[in-house]
């Protein structure tokens, strides 16, 4: 499982602690999310899509997440 | 249960959650931490074992196999604190404090280590039996039973602290 919390999170200037908090889980959690080291429930996930107020797909992904600015713009590293 | 005993219970609990996640004992959090108390322990509870055998054998006095016993369990008490804080006490606390991560890591140590520890709860019945009909000193069974019989107590603390990914700081 791949995600944008870690992206988000800095986009946003939340602290693990708050999200945490926010969704219900400990912070350690957070980062553990963050590094791939645990896939998350679906209710968890949802909680965490609807905390940054966006689709659950925008947030987590089977594939490798490609960098948002490449979503923004379609274009890509050369 | 009335309000008071409830309230006391619940702050009980409170305090032991806050315990488990004072930032003061940070340092047992740490992946070498936690693994050289798995370490420590299983070495501790594998030394008492030898013990037990040596005075059930006539090996060691009775009265040395007592003190070193004394002594080792004594030790036992701050050595598992460590690894308990370690793996935040997910064995100890209430399910509704746990989070679905801490609630997964602990039931899957658990269900990795049950073989494990159904074969050293057989070989603690078998050993004590053995040590009971065998042995010049009989009721060091009951010793070498216990012995054993703890350390399947502890193989899933164990497991979860050896494996528990590192904590960001």
């Amino acid at each position: 499982m791949h995600d944008r919390i870690a992206v988000l999170r800095a986009e946003r200037r939340t602290s693990r602690k708050e999200l945490a908090e926010a969704v219900g889980v400990h912070p350690q959690t957070i980062g553990y999310l963050e590094r791939g080291e645990y896939s998350p429930s679906l209710a968890l996930a949802l909680r965490i899509a609807r905390y940054f107020d966006l689709p659950v797909e925008a947030v987590f992904s089977l594939d490798p997440l490609p960098p948002l600015s490449a979503e923004l713009y379609g274009r890509t590293v050369r | 249960m009335n309000a008071a005993t409830r309230t006391r219970s619940s702050s009980r609990t409170a305090g032991l959650n806050a315990t488990f996640d004072d930032e003061r004992y940070a340092w047992t959090r740490r992946t070498s931490t936690r693994r050289v108390g798995v370490v420590a322990e299983a070495l501790l509870l594998t030394a008492l074992t030898a013990v037990a055998l040596l005075a059930a054998f006539g090996a060691l006095p009775l009265v040395t196999s007592v003190v070193v016993w004394t002594a080792g369990f004594l030790a036992f008490i701050p050595l598992h604190a460590v690894v308990n804080l370690g793996v935040r006490g997910v064995f100890d606390r209430r399910e509704s404090t746990l989070d679905e991560v801490q609630r997964t890591m602990r039931d899957r140590s658990s269900a990795a280590v049950h073989a494990v520890r159904v074969v050293l709860g057989l070989v603690a019945v078998v050993g004590a039996v053995a040590v009971a009909l065998h042995a010049p000193v009989p009721t060091q069974a009951y010793s070498v039973g216990f012995v054993l019989w703890f350390a399947t107590w502890l193989l899933s603390t164990w497991h979860l602290a050896w494996t528990l990914p590192a904590e960001d700081d």
